[in-house]
């Protein structure tokens, strides 16, 4: 019963940031596999270094392991000759065998056709080895490389595979490698082949004889409260940032923590610099200051070997460090030597997009159209037009050449060197932002300007020349991030603005365009698309959406509202009534097909009922208007709720039909005001 | 002072011990190249299946590198070790690992890494996979699987190995600047700032404030020109063509020093580069095969 199976691919340095998910994906893959064909176990678990991946099985169920079949009943099973029916020779072809090793199993008084097998030993290595090839080889890898004749695909290459079941070599020539019982070791702590006697000796083994930490969730802990710990004793504090935490743990296989300095003049280089040289080209943890919040001089280094001396170590990474930091600075004070804004005409060399000319001219743009802009935003004008006028300045400079993940943040910093007012270089930075899902928006009122007009330009200007994606999962100018932060702004921000006049607005800044209706509303249909599913990942009703969205409304704001009100009294008795009503009211304009007056004719109405709902519509129209300038449509669904019960009595007591087409007439007009009613609001066919 | 290896014998062992490894010692380019990969027999070399196996020093030139010889280890001007074998061996990680060994480099006091660093090089329509070698945090070599070269998918693949010599240098002698690495030994000691630091300066100097823009753009166009030119004659140059593409690509890297381009008129000098080495690349494969493969 205690039967374990291991498998440890080896192989030369992973790539860090998808050790994870690939050693993970092996699992799944393992585990579809072992279920798909009914093999039981008790635990299963990942290992991964950078030198390896393996998947341990404990307990799995081997012995004696039955396998069940059922096939047809006994009366669809044989003729009446007593022979084999169809579907029984297709059963017993199916699973391999003859009619005499069939026997009938009794179950609730039917009976069945029923074969039983024990599946032994050997035939679960064959099992385990098919499986295996198969899961490897679905191991999701997001860069493939070849790197001997036999054409073997992989992440890296494979030197070594292990596979064992119990103390049991599973001999298996696999990947173009002949399996055996030999682990390696640390390269350099112990340089050794580590010979395994049993699969349940995984990873203990690894450990004890070849310095090397096999379980990744052990290393990251360990890496992260050692760091912790060190840094406490010099009364500082780490921020550390998972991401990096997950790299340095694929990245090692025996984390020794170490603290080193950089020279202090560096500190006076903007800090964003110095912490993403340390986290991103470095793999180091910076340290900040308790009290300040400050970067200090102090970084944590995670070597991959234990020494009795680490200074060598801690010194040759404080060289590298220093010289970095000394290449920052040779960048920083090159960019220095000319003021922020005589950057500016350098943009004319910078094409934003071809035939949408330069960022020079995108910044002319901009200008016009946050102009308009900031009537929504109350904005200020001057500081608006400084920050456009300087928000991509950086991306001229060498430090952002250099670290172009930087831009922006180059720009706020020069820009503040250079004087400029603080919300002014602040919209510099934020001007970019929000840069992905759940990234946070811009903060200031210059800054969202700015951000919205930036995004608006480059989303108009793509759609212009027809680089707006038409294949469904393919976004390659990020269209999609970009029309879904325009809408986070604009929502976030509460920005009163219509998207058709801003779009408008934005084509008029372009020349000479084509077709300038058929882009608006190309524009227009793809907006509403990201508006209908940011609302759908907010779990609101995809029919309420719909409903709200077929008003052709594009103010955002006016459109979140609506959703907000119907979602308010969604599955309550006010909304059903209001469907119901809905519908009664829509057949019947649907059926007449009469071609109707624009208003109510008052002297056309005879009876006291008719006469009741035409001045309860009056009051109640006058009410939803004035609801309507407030856009308060919780309170226009409440009015439109008080005319359901005098609408029910209307169609009780009152005929439609009327010998007199002109009676007639007029009571339909009065249906189709009350249901253009309704549209103020929403669309309500899409909600029945 | 004297048991000090100096960056002369650095590179007098990496030959000995590639030598030992089967490999054929051969002599830098004479034209200014950014790497070692340019080098014909690299080039050429991991162009279709016939074997190779070859190491040389390279010195290579990067413009836009240049610090006017005030950064630590950072120059316009350098040298590389190469080593390019085809087919890659099983154990070449092993055999690389000999070779810093051979340098008396100690794996058990240094912080010895494969950092990912997937290579690619654009003009030359060239990637593949491998790893910075970081030793304490510096890099120190270049280690890749060609995965294409000139557009070709690689079969069999090559490895390359390509050390950065001063920066094993600084390692091996303990120095805080390239500058202050040993050359030489003999009655006075050379130190590589003898040599090259006023190179580093001056050359700084140059490729960011006086080299000629119009020039540059004249000479670069003289070269692709008759790249361009002697690949359509009945029976291309290939060599000499290839060899005007590396004089154009170091112009273009001057131009680029000098950010003269725009984003646009980038990509397009490096599409016209890529195609004219793409066309050399598949001519020469094309001849070998024509010459049935005289190396397999």
């Amino acid at each position: 019963m205690n039967t374990t199976f291991l498998i440890e691919i080896g192989t030369e340095e992973l790539p860090p940031k998808s050790l994870r998910t690939m050693a993970e994906s092996f699992q799944n893959n393992m585990i579809v596999l072992l279920t798909k064909n009914h093999i039981k176990y008790d635990e299963i678990s990942w290992y991964a270094t950078p030198r390896r991946i393996a998947i341990k099985i404990e307990k799995l169920n081997i012995t004696q392991r039955k396998k069940k079949y059922k096939g047809p009943s006994i009366s669809n099973a044989f003729d009446s000759l007593g022979y084999p029916t169809y579907s029984t020779k297709c059963w017993i072809k199916k699973l391999g065998i003859k009619i005499n090793q069939v026997s009938r199993l009794k179950e609730k008084q039917r009976e069945w056709l029923f074969y039983e097998h024990f599946i032994n030993n050997f035939q679960i290595e064959e099992k385990l080895v098919e499986i295996s090839i198969s899961s490897i080889k679905n191991i999701t890898i997001p860069n493939f490389m070849k790197w001997n004749k036999n054409n073997v695909q992989f992440s890296r290459p494979i030197r070594n595979i292990v596979m064992l079941l119990n103390n049991k070599i599973v001999k298996q020539k696999l990947l173009g490698i002949q399996t055996n019982r030999l682990l390696s070791g640390h390269m350099f702590m112990k340089n050794n082949k580590i010979k395994i006697f049993h699969a349940k000796e995984y990873p203990e083994i690894l450990l004890k004889s070849g310095k090397i930490i096999a379980d990744y969730n052990i290393r990251k802990t360990k890496i992260k409260n050692e760091s912790q710990k060190i840094v406490n004793l010099t009364g500082k504090y780490l921020k550390i940032n998972d991401f990096l935490l997950e790299e340095i743990t694929s990245l090692v296989e025996w984390p020794t923590v170490l603290i080193a300095s950089f020279e202090e003049k560096f500190l006076n280089i903007p800090n964003e610099i110095l912490i993403y040289i340390m986290e991103n080209q470095q793999k180091y943890f910076p340290i900040y200051d308790i009290n300040s919040n400050k970067l200090t001089n102090k970084f944590i280094i995670i070597s991959n070997i234990e020494t009795k001396n680490p200074q060598n170590i801690i010194l040759g990474n404080e060289k590298v460090l220093n010289a970095r930091f000394s290449d920052a600075e040779f960048f920083f004070h090159k960019d220095q030597k000319i003021p922020f804004h005589e950057y500016q005409p350098l943009l004319k060399n910078i094409i934003f997009q071809h035939s949408l000319g330069t960022l020079h001219d995108k910044i002319n743009r901009i200008k016009k159209l946050i102009t308009w802009i900031i009537q929504f935003t109350q904005a200020n004008i001057n500081n608006c037009i400084q920050a456009a006028n300087l928000c991509k300045c950086d991306l001229v400079t060498d430090m952002v050449f250099e670290f172009p993940e930087m831009q922006g943040i180059i720009g706020m910093y020069y820009a503040l060197y250079n004087n400029e007012l603080e919300n002014i270089a602040i919209a510099i930075k934020e001007h970019y932002l929000p840069r992905f899902s759940n990234d946070i928006i811009p903060s200031d009122s210059t800054s969202y300007s700015l951000a919205l007009s930036d995004k608006t330009d480059t989303l108009v200007g793509l759609f212009i020349i027809g680089k707006n994606s038409t294949s469904k999962d393919k976004d390659p100018f990020s269209l999609r991030r970009l029309t879904i932060a325009i809408i986070r702004i604009i929502l976030e921000k509460k920005i009163s603005i219509d998207l058709t006049l801003l779009l408008k607005e934005s084509l008029k800044t372009y020349s000479n365009i084509e077709n300038e209706k058929v882009i608006l509303n190309k524009i227009i249909q793809f907006i509403v698309e990201r508006i209908y599913f940011i609302y759908v990942k907010k779990n609101y009703a995809p029919a309420i959406i719909k409903s709200v969205l077929k008003c052709n409304i594009t103010h955002l704001i006016d459109i979140d509202l609506r959703i907000k009100a119907i979602t308010n009294i969604y599955n309550s008795n006010t909304l059903k009534s209001l469907i119901l009503m809905h519908k009664r009211i829509s057949k019947i304009l649907i059926l007449s097909q009469e071609k109707l007056h624009k208003n109510i004719d008052y002297e056309l109405a005879q009876e006291t009922e008719e006469k009741i709902i035409i001045s309860l519509y009056k009051c109640i129209y006058a009410k939803i208007q004035h609801y309507l300038l407030k856009k308060d449509y919780n309170s226009i669904l409440v009015e439109l709720y008080n005319l359901y019960e005098p609408v029910c009595v209307f169609f009780e007591k009152i005929k439609i039909h009327d010998k007199n087409i002109s009676i007639k007439k007029n009571r339909l007009v009065i249906l189709k005001k009350i249901h253009i009613l309704f549209f103020t609001t929403a669309d309500f066919s899409l909600l029945y | 002072m004297n048991n000090i290896t100096t960056f002369n014998q650095i590179i007098f062992k990496l030959k000995n011990y590639w030598k030992n490894q089967n490999c054929t010692i051969i002599q830098p380019l004479d034209i200014p190249v950014g790497a070692g990969t340019f080098h014909h027999k690299t080039f050429f070399g991991t162009i279709g299946p016939e074997p190779t196996s070859i190491a040389y020093v390279q010195a290579s030139r990067r413009p836009s590198d240049g610090r006017y010889g005030k950064n630590p280890n950072r120059l316009q001007h350098y040298y590389q070790f190469q080593v390019i074998i085809k087919p890659a061996p099983n154990n070449i990680q092993n055999l690389y690992l000999k070779s810093l060994k051979s340098l008396n480099i100690n794996f058990k006091n240094n912080d010895i890494r494969f950092i990912e660093d997937n290579w690619e090089n654009p003009t030359l329509g060239a990637c593949g996979q491998g790893w910075e070698v970081w030793i304490n945090g510096m890099e120190i070599t270049q280690f890749t699987y060609f995965q294409q070269m000139g557009g070709i998918n690689c079969d069999p693949i090559s490895i390359e190995i390509t050390y950065g010599l001063e920066r094993i240098a600084m390692h091996i002698q303990n120095k805080d600047s390239i500058y202050q690495i040993i050359w030489e030994n003999n009655k006075k000691c050379i130190t590589y700032g003898d040599l090259f630091l006023q190179n580093e300066f001056e050359n700084s100097i140059y490729n960011f404030e006086y080299s000629n823009v119009d020039i540059c753009l004249n000479l670069f166009n003289i070269h692709m020109k008759e790249a361009q030119k002697i690949i359509c004659l009945s029976h291309p140059l290939l060599l000499p063509a290839y060899e005007h593409a590396l004089y154009g690509i170091h112009y273009f890297n001057l131009l680029d020093a000098k950010k003269s381009f725009s984003t646009t008129e980038r990509q397009q000098h490096i599409l016209h580069i890529r195609t004219i080495i793409k066309t050399i690349a598949k001519q020469y494969y094309h001849l070998r095969q024509q010459s049935e493969l005289p190396l397999l």
